[in-house]
């Protein structure tokens, strides 16, 4: 096929090469067949997405929906509610204007944004329809068998050391179990591989410096962050999150 | 307890959707689920029937998430707003499929109307003719007997991961190797079909 349909699609060929293809496009019927059997197979790679997708969702449990009764108008309260109410929003005021005095608030915030990070990797692995040991590790992960996750990236790393996808598992399983000195080796592992389109680890050896929270851990979670912020292998969502906890951090240096 | 459930925002759904990565199944859903209330507006507005609307949705939200990996949504209306009227348009394309009986006309359901409208006016007809005549029932069987790997790579594409995760996920070296396996994925497909055309 030819090589730059793709690139003609997804926008990334200069106007020259542009102009050049569509062209071509009008003279080569091959051509022309060439970009309807792309399209359509897009078409029908679509179909099959939509039908599993949404297979998929209707499997989702009822609370993970948002039902029209959330939308619908809640019914009316009582004077006493009303009144109950008033006191705890008076209540938490005062509060908060006490709190707001100390530097200590923004700490739990900021360690529960890492805590909800850290919740949400490996939620989901759908990529590969066969198991296989990385695949099993991430499952174990998933279902909270730290031990078996970390004992089968283990087994992956006497292998192949350099494994990228097994240090990752293998660093975030010793995470969780609070393994944090084991974490980080795995973690700056991983940072010291070259050649890696993205890599993660000094922004993972961040989080663990962060959860820990000793006293030097957030010096060192800030120099790896600020890395992070403009390391060309680090993904954009790790760069976002790189810069909200180095303002949180800064808030707290505050 | 329903009551004291909280949705997370639509920024953290889309942030978590546009990283990528291991969560963002975990984001889609959540999107998916946080306006789940729309399929029964599409049967009270448009009088679709429960399923009818069910799958308007289900295909709306998935619009959105090809959007917003493609940097489509730019973010000038509420994401609430976007998948409203995307929801909005697809109800009306099922209404219009449902009481004509124009079927040239909706053939093209489906068809990505982006990309087709990307190519020069005067080749456009020619192409989707071409898709027209080509068979879809035959394609997706072909796709069943590619091997393992090409048909995980180019289902992963058609779910809209960038290259850059399916390095990463089917671990390839780089996102020009994913590219060029792709397209080779893809050239073994068309000699499937065109095979099988034959036979």
């Amino acid at each position: 096929m030819n090589d730059h349909i793709e690139d003609y699609f997804n926008e990334n060929l200069p106007p020259p090469e542009r102009t050049k293809f569509e062209e071509e496009l009008r003279q080569n019927s091959q051509l022309r067949e060439e970009v309807a059997f792309y399209l359509k197979t897009k078409q029908v790679l679509r179909e099959q997405t939509l039908a599993e997708r949404h297979a998929e969702w209707q499997q989702l449990p009822d609370d993970e929906k948002a039902s029209s009764e959330l939308a619908a108008p809640v019914r009316r309260l009582d004077w006493w509610q009303y009144a109950a109410a008033a006191v705890l929003v008076l209540a938490m005021g005062i509060g908060w204007f006490w709190l707001s005095g100390t530097k200590e608030v923004s700490r739990p915030t900021l360690a529960q944004s890492v805590d909800s990070y850290i919740g949400q990797e490996f939620e989901t692995v759908t990529m590969a329809s066969e198991p296989d040991s990385l695949e099993m590790a991430k499952g174990y992960y998933n279902e909270n068998r730290l031990d078996e996750a970390l004992a089968v990236s283990q087994d992956l790393l006497k292998r192949n050391p350099n494994h990228a996808a097994a240090l990752e598992v293998a660093g975030v399983a010793a995470r969780r179990q609070q393994k944090y000195d084991l974490a980080i080796g795995y973690f700056q592992r991983l940072a010291a591989i070259p050649d890696l389109y993205i890599n993660p680890g000094s922004f993972y050896e961040a989080t663990v410096y962060l959860k820990r929270g000793e006293a030097s851990d957030l010096k060192k979670a800030r120099e790896l962050l600020q890395k992070v912020k403009s390391d060309a292998t680090a993904s954009q969502k790790q760069k976002a999150q790189a810069k909200e906890w180095l303002d949180a951090l800064n808030e707290m240096a505050e | 307890m329903k009551l004291l459930q909280k949705s997370p925002p639509d920024s953290a759904i889309i942030h978590g959707i546009c990283a990528g990565g291991t969560a963002r199944r975990l984001h889609e859903n959540q999107l998916y689920g946080k306006y789940t209330y729309f399929v029964g507006e599409g049967v009270r507005k448009h009088r679709l029937s429960e399923d009818e609307s069910s799958m308007a949705y289900s295909d709306a939200v998935l619009t959105v998430i090809e959007h917003i990996n493609a940097d489509r949504f730019e973010g000038r209306s509420e994401l609430k707003t976007y998948l409203f009227q995307i929801f909005n348009n697809k109800c009306v394309d099922l209404i219009r499929r449902n009481t004509t009986k124009k079927a040239q006309v909706h053939q093209a359901n489906g068809l990505d109307d982006y990309h087709l409208n990307l190519l020069p006016d005067d080749t456009r007809t020619a192409v989707q003719q071409l898709m027209h005549q080509q068979d879809t029932q035959l394609l997706g069987q072909r796709l069943q007997e590619l091997g393992d790997k090409c048909r995980q790579m180019l289902m992963a594409w058609g779910e809209g991961y960038k290259d850059a995760e399916i390095a990463q996920q089917m671990d390839y070296q780089s996102t020009d190797v994913v590219k060029t396996s792709r397209m080779r994925c893809l050239q073994k497909l068309r000699k499937l079909y065109l095979n099988g055309k034959q036979a």
